[in-house]
């Protein structure tokens, strides 16, 4: 997990663009504008983390 | 009445009430339990047996109706079997939510011999013996190779339904060894777990674990099991012409025949065992003094649909075989008082 | 008239969607649409014309005239300039994602003047004022289904409300008085408007055509004479009506004398009282129509700013007669002719020689649109504009020696006068108007509401709900509230809530419509068409021998426009009602009114005349022209309408109802079989309906509401109403198919309690979850979120950008986001806070236009809600109950066939409440899911000799099951058979939103309140549940004083006093803090009482603290309290 964690923190997140769904790199003290069509929503992608449920 | 004071038990269903023969001799129901007479007493016929599906019916005649309710009961609640208890989540981008996913996830039937596992304690790590661990990894596309005109769903994604034939099952220890592939996954191949398209993925690993219904319903190892009373009709006069006819649609099918007799048609009692005692013939003011419906009340009618992880046969024994434990384990508890 | 299908289930197409939209559903938000496209078609443009120019002089006496030349409305598009943006159009689906307001930009043309000179025109940007969904202003306006779900939307979206920071905002209908009709009222609060008033008069909502209101009242004065009653800017003013004649037209006292008792000749009372008024006026020495004027404009000019001080008294007196009195009617002619008719009305009224007519009753009402009002509040928002301009300008104009007027300093000054952008926002975000004139309403508050989605019930029930007015809320009398039969059809009888707002908030029946403005070609022909058929016009009158007497008077839209024989009268009628129908000469939206004479005293006769917008019709069949033709509410009342066929009566019955079920409203037609149960049952429905989780939407991913409920596992019900199809509820599901067995089981199930299943419950019965939302805004323009690097522990819970992950569980605590503060150079932590656990859904970041933007995130949460001990459920008969317990399978009653109910009713719920819908149902739904069918549940399908009990029981029986729906059961328990046939079936049941988790409230020890150091109340404080007086009540009664004690005292506020028994007070005794004597540096304390000195008698004693707080207040207002105590 901790070396995993290292990979992520130097890898931006990822986020989809509400209108033309195109996956954006977004830093900090970016602009919330999509690098393509212009639109001004994003969606966090969902990243790969293990989360245990209960089947119940 | 006399028709009914034989030496079996019966409930007689009146229009406004029930009331219970006078049995000419006493009967299972009078006496204290008693295990030699029980013995000589009981009988069990087995009428019906399918594989597909698997269910089983079968009579239980000279039985208290204590100790049936008791199998019954067992077989709901305690017989155990196996179902997936936790699931991992590596990746879910499908329209299903997490949680309602492994719910339905924990609903799917599994084929493996719960009489091969032993419980899981709580915080322990799935070993061989108390585990079965499946994974679900699926991916929806666009089908890219089918003609690009269609317009239905299944022409134009690949894995756009996931069904638990794409459970696949990971053996842990030595279960490779133990078991064949085919012994262990999900009974039915076609049950719908969730619809997808493309980019929607699924990263999951199952961890099936033994259990009994009393905890969850996903346990239980039947879709349901339960009895009923024999039913015993009969006719006290003769029905004829129109009446005949009326008086066997109160019945389900089968259980009034009609007979040609003198040129006149003549309803005739052929086999009460399928009446489902809708009583529908008191709705008849002329016919209902007809007939003298009753029911044998040691006559047991089981039905068990199993689930498919273990024939009913296999489960009635179990729940014999868990009676018998609790019973030997109250006794020695009550030794120790 | 088709059934209901199943075919939804099995549709091949499904997923597919449509071509068009569901004209019932569009139905729904056109009132709301068709009112704001009428303001932007023409309504701005006939409001702006009316705005009254602001005249003014500056300090070196140049005369300035400002006005409002234009105004235009835009679309919500991204604002000019903004580089990169691919789709110019903003979609509402982005509003509503990102909390923002859809919004369009308001452009206006200002001219200005001096001196009468030429104007200057220039135009000003008003800001971005917000769009009504699905109007012409809007991007979907007019979009197929296909590309309405492209752009976010719903396949059925009917529009009609605006979204206000990502909330979904409706102007609410409000029911106001007729427009244009003077109404017969007795109203005792009329009797203080002055001397000598009596509580009888008439009054008249004057709309005139920009939908600007204002109201009008003829009093009758006991002395015999009328006042009228006009107001401006909330002030009311009465003037005699003959000097308001006088002033309108240039009459001699000999015509208006004429015009006033024509037709009322042997009404001698009545011409004794005219003579009485006119006598009057000239003893005031006025005597012709200019001195009348000027004397009006010296009184009132005061009162009339806006008039400027170089306007004569009789310009004052033109500005009022056109802003303030009938102002529906454009000339003094036609003001003179309805003030006669008006005093005609009154006196005959007066004499109790026609009926009260009242404003309670729905014949005497309309709607207030969304749209008008909207109008209204834009047309004041600019006339205020315009007068802040003018004091901007001399502001300048004082500031500055030798000030001259020029377009630069126009431009700054209208810099600085504002916009409309935030007052139209915050009028729409919180309903409330800030307004110099009241815009003719009785509120000013409660004007908008929320279009909850809880689900597509409530959804859908707002558009359709109309309230009397907040007025009334608090009004003790019932008569707003009550049923008129006049309501009948246009005002559903079963949908009101109970409670505080019965009777006032009213829903629309489903075929009721709501008129539009009239093509005004069609409206102009009404005269001629008139004319044609007989009229004599009002201009002919004089010239005819016909005596008025033996006329009916006929008004269009409170215009008198002239009269009509009797004898010809009811054929007028009937002519100009199949023009009516035809719709190509005349409006179909026309009302004809003929309130005909009769031997009793009635309705004040007349053919009357509407074709105005914002009223309520609806269509009938009209059996002469065998054809739709929509009648009005005061139409209705003069109409022979027959329901069914048999019950017409020849050559009476005109018109026949389209359906049985046509009086009620959207949600009572989903009431399955409404006519088999108690009445209030049907609306406790209603209101349970509303209240009930399904499915709000489809858009779950983009949602971003404050809370929704979904529900995990909804089916459609097996018996079900036409409407239910009708409307494609199915694609909005909101209930599970519930095996149901009416016995009395177990105890848990007392008292409207009911068991569920648990293996029912873990295989996913009745399974929700409640989405909720959280938006984040950053503290300033240069914060960001991110996670802190410095913390290590941060990892396992955040991802780099500083938000949760998707899928994590959140608990109490734990952290929810971080971001770095540019304000206070700092990382910070926000922890989540809640009671209960939820995960994570999404995280969207918003951004916006322009450059100082706080970052704004919004974090969506899912909460399962698992049905749990203390949820209420409901069938759809107005049975509710709370869940008491899960029952394991094993233990509950099965059947011959080995089935197991999900749900156990207990009988007694029965009886007393008569829903034998239910009980019907029961059998319905088991029939159905036998033979796999589903069945209607109209109403009024069945009847007295083939009823629905044997419909069903037929069914049954076929399916080999017990006619009654009874089944033998045995009991889970023992085994053994039951002795009685248990009724036994499937019910739709609908799961509540109330739920326990929302609810549970526990206190050992917590908070108490600063002041009385008593518990605190509420949930969200951690306080406890009041024990109040009643409760105190009940222990007294009781006799448990040891309990009360520790109730009321030891456990509330208990504290240690003391008190000095020689001066009895609580408020001596002090304590001293000393050295002690033997060890200097520690301290002991001595209680001594101020009052007698010492600390001799000072006793401690326990007594609740608000009692000593008590005593200290009383002592601020100079009253001592005195304690008798005894030692025991």
């Amino acid at each position: 997990m901790s070396s995993d964690s290292k990979e992520t923190a130097k890898t931006p997140m990822v986020y989809i663009c509400g209108e033309c769904h195109s996956e954006n790199e977004i830093r900090p003290r970016d602009p919330i504008r999509c690098r393509e069509c212009g639109y001004r929503i994003m969606y966090k992608k969902r990243t790969k983390r293990l989360i245990v449920f209960d089947a119940r | 009445m006399d028709q009914v004071n034989d030496e079996n038990p019966r409930i007689i269903l009146g229009e406004h009430k029930i009331t219970r023969n006078l049995p000419t001799t006493e009967t299972i129901l009078d006496q204290t339990f008693n295990i030699k007479s029980f013995k000589k007493s009981l009988r069990i016929v087995i009428v019906r047996y399918t594989d597909t599906p698997l269910e089983m019916e079968f009579d239980i005649i000279g039985m208290h109706p204590f100790l049936a309710n008791t199998f019954r009961r067992l077989m709901l609640s305690d017989v155990p079997s196996m179902a997936v208890e936790k699931v991992h989540v590596y990746n879910n981008t499908s329209i299903i939510q997490d949680e309602v996913l492994c719910h339905r996830l924990g609903l799917i039937p599994l084929r493996a011999d719960p009489r091969m596992f032993d419980y899981r304690s709580n915080d322990s790590e799935g070993t061989e013996q108390d585990t079965l661990e499946f994974e679900l990894k699926i991916k929806c596309t666009w089908n890219k190779d089918e003609n690009k005109d269609s317009s239905r769903v299944d022409d134009m994604y690949k894995n756009n339904n996931v069904y638990s034939k794409h459970i696949k099952w990971l053996p842990i220890g030595n279960q490779s060894e133990t078991y064949k592939p085919a012994d262990v996954g999900p009974i039915d191949d076609d049950i719908l777990i969730a619809k997808m398209r493309p980019g929607h993925e699924l990263d999951l690993k199952l961890i099936a674990v033994k259990g009994i219904g009393r905890d969850h319903a996903k346990f239980s190892p039947v879709a349901t099991a339960f009895y009923r009373l024999l039913p015993d009709i009969k006719l006290t006069r003769e029905v004829e012409g129109e009446a005949a006819e009326r008086l066997k649609k109160c019945f389900s099918p089968g259980v009034i025949g009609l007979r040609h007799k003198e040129g006149r048609t003549v309803a005739v009692v052929e086999n009460s065992r399928y009446d489902s005692s809708s009583r529908n013939i008191f709705r008849h003011d002329d016919l209902k003094d007809a007939v003298i419906m009753t029911k044998i009340q040691d006559h047991f009618i089981f039905s068990i649909e199993s689930v498919g992880a273990m024939p009913p046969d296999i489960i009635f024994t179990e729940a014999v075989k868990i009676l018998r434990n609790k019973c030997v384990s109250l006794l020695e508890e009550l030794e120790q008082v | 008239m088709d059934g209901p299908t199943l075919r939804n289930l099995t549709d091949p197409k499904f997923g597919k969607p449509s071509k068009r939209q569901n004209i019932l559903l569009q139905q729904l938000g056109a009132p709301h649409v068709s009112s704001f496209n009428y303001m932007v078609n023409k309504g701005l443009h006939d409001a702006v014309a009316d705005i009254v120019p602001v005249e003014f002089s500056l300090p070196n006496n140049d005369r300035v005239c400002l006005r409002v030349e234009e105004v235009s409305l835009n679309c919500p598009l991204v604002p000019l300039g903004t580089i990169g943006v691919r789709n110019q159009r903003i979609f509402p689906s982005e509003c509503r994602q990102r909390a923002a307001t859809y919004k369009g930009k308001l452009g206006a043309r200002i001219s200005w003047s001096v001196n009468n000179g030429h104007p200057v025109y220039f135009d000003k940007d008003m800001g971005d004022i917000p769009i009504m969904i699905k109007s012409n202003r809007c991007h979907l306006n007019f979009m197929s289904p296909k590309d309405l779900i492209a752009n976010g939307e719903h396949e059925q979206e009917w529009g009609g409300y605006f979204i206000i920071k990502g909330h979904e905002r409706l102007v609410r209908m409000l029911l106001m008085t007729r427009r244009n009709y003077p109404i017969a009222i007795k109203r005792s609060g009329w009797k203080t408007r002055g001397a000598l008033f009596s509580d009888i008069g008439l009054l008249i909502r004057c709309v005139q055509e920009d939908q600007t209101a204002r109201t009008n009242t003829l009093h009758f004065v006991t002395d015999g004479t009328a006042k009228l009653m006009f107001g401006h800017n909330k002030l009311l003013y009465y003037a005699p009506v003959v000097l308001i004649m006088k002033c309108l037209c240039n009459y001699a006292d000999q015509y208006i004398y004429k015009r006033l008792v024509e037709g009322y000749e042997d009404d001698l009372y009545y011409i004794d009282c005219i003579k009485n008024m006119l006598r009057i006026v000239h003893e005031q020495h006025l005597h012709s129509h200019d001195e009348c004027k000027s004397y009006l404009g010296k009184m009132f000019r005061v009162k009339f700013l806006e008039c400027p001080e170089w306007k004569t008294d009789a310009e004052v007196t033109d500005f009022i007669l056109k802003h303030c009195i009938l102002i529906h009617l454009n000339s003094n002619e036609d003001k003179f002719n309805m003030l006669v008719f008006m005093t005609q009305k009154l006196f005959v009224f007066a004499q109790d020689k026609c009926k009260v007519e009242g404003a309670d009753a729905v014949m005497m009402q309309e709607l207030l649109l969304g749209g008008h009002l909207y109008l209204q509040v834009v047309k004041e928002r600019l006339q205020v504009w315009l007068s802040n301009l003018r004091l901007n300008l001399l502001k300048r104009a004082r500031a500055n020696v030798g000030f001259i007027l020029d377009q630069k300093e126009m431009s700054n000054a209208a810099k600085f006068a504002g916009g409309l952008e935030i007052v139209m926002e915050k009028f729409l975000a919180t309903g409330h108007i800030y307004s110099d004139t009241g815009l003719g309403l009785m509120q000013d508050n409660g004007l908008t509401i929320i279009a909850e989605n809880i689900n597509r019930m409530r959804y859908m029930s707002h558009f359709r709900s109309v309230h009397r007015g907040a007025f009334f809320q608090e009004m003790r009398t019932t008569e707003a509230r009550q049923l008129l039969p006049d309501a009948w059809g246009f005002i559903c009888p079963v949908h009101t809530p109970d409670g505080a707002p019965c009777g006032l908030l009213n829903h629309l029946t489903m075929n009721c419509i709501v008129t539009d403005i009239p093509d005004e070609n069609k409206r102009n022909n009404i005269p001629s068409v008139l004319t044609e058929l007989g009229m004599l016009p009002i201009k002919n009158i004089q010239n005819t021998e016909v005596n008025v007497k033996d006329c009916y008077i006929a008004q269009l839209d409170g215009n008198v426009i002239g009269y009509v024989q009797d004898s010809i009268v009811s054929q007028l009628v009937e002519g100009l009602r199949l023009l009516k129908i035809k719709g190509e000469v005349v409006p179909d939206t026309m009302e004809i009114v003929l309130v005909p004479k009769k031997k009793v005293p009635g309705q004040f006769p007349g053919l009357f005349l509407f074709t105005g917008p914002a009223r309520m019709m609806r269509p009938l069949n009209n059996l002469v022209a065998n054809q739709i033709e929509y009648i009005g509410t005061f139409e209705q009342l003069y109409m022979d309408i027959c329901i069914t066929p048999e019950e017409s009566y020849k050559g009476v019955t005109t018109h026949m109802e389209i359906g049985k079920t046509a009086f009620l409203s959207n949600l009572a037609q989903l009431i399955p079989m409404p006519d088999c149960n108690q009445s209030p049952r049907n609306m406790y429905q209603c209101q349970m309906g509303k209240q009930t989780m399904g499915t709000p939407c489809h858009t779950w991913p983009t949602q971003a509401e404050t809370k929704m409920y979904r529900l995990q596992t909804p089916a459609t019900p097996l018996f079900r109403p036409v409407h239910y199809d009708d409307i494609g509820l199915d694609e909005f599901p909101m209930g599970t198919n519930a095996i149901v067995a009416v016995i009395s089981y177990t105890g848990y199930d007392m008292e409207d309690a009911m068991i569920i299943n648990k293996s029912s419950y873990e295989r996913g019965f009745a399974h929700g979850s409640v989405y909720k939302s959280e938006f984040v805004q950053l503290d300033h323009i240069s914060s960001y979120f991110c996670r802190d690097p410095t913390q290590p522990t941060l990892v396992d819970s955040l991802d780099t950008d500083g938000f949760p992950y998707h899928g994590k569980l959140m608990k109490n605590g734990d952290p929810l986001y971080c971001y770095y503060s540019a304000d206070q150079s700092r990382f910070f932590v926000v922890k989540f806070k809640s009671k209960e656990d939820c995960y994570i859904d999404n995280v969207r970041l918003c951004g916006n236009f322009g450059t100082k933007i706080k970052p704004l995130a919004c974090i969506m949460f899912r909460v399962p809600r698992n049905p749990t001990v203390g949820d209420k459920f409901a069938s759809r008969a107005g049975q509710k109950g709370i869940c008491s317990q899960k029952w394991p399978a094993e233990d509950l009653p099965f059947t011959e066939t080995g089935l197991v109910p999900d749900i156990v009713f207990n009988p007694h719920g029965f009886p007393s409440r008569m829903t034998i819908a239910m009980m019907i149902e029961v059998m319905a739904g088991k029939s159905a899911a036998l033979h796999g069918l589903v069945h209607d549940a109209s109403p009024f399908k069945f009847n007295e000799e083939s009823t629905a009990i044997d419909y069903f029981g037929r069914l049954l029986e076929a399916g080999g099951y017990n006619y009654y729906g009874t089944e033998t059961m045995y009991s889970g328990i023992d085994g053994r058979e039951m002795k009685a046939q248990i009724f036994f079936g499937i019910v739709h049941y609908q799961r509540l939103r109330h739920m326990v988790s929302d609810k549970w409230q526990v206190r050992s020890t917590g908070p108490t309140d600063m002041l009385t150091r008593q518990p605190l109340g509420g949930r969200k404080r951690g306080g406890g549940v009041r024990f109040g007086e009643m409760e105190r009540d009940s222990l007294i009664s009781h006799g448990t004083s040891f309990l009360l004690q520790d109730r009321l005292l030891h456990c509330s506020d208990r504290t240690t006093a003391f008190i000095c028994t020689s001066c009895k007070t609580l408020l001596g005794p002090i304590t001293m803090v000393k050295r002690m004597a033997d060890k200097p540096n520690m301290s002991e304390t001595k209680e001594t009482c101020k009052l007698c000195g010492h600390g001799e008698n000072v006793v401690e004693i326990q007594i609740p603290y608000i009692f000593k707080f008590f005593v200290t207040q009383l002592a601020s207002v100079n009253i001592n309290v005195k304690i008798e105590c005894q030692q025991t």
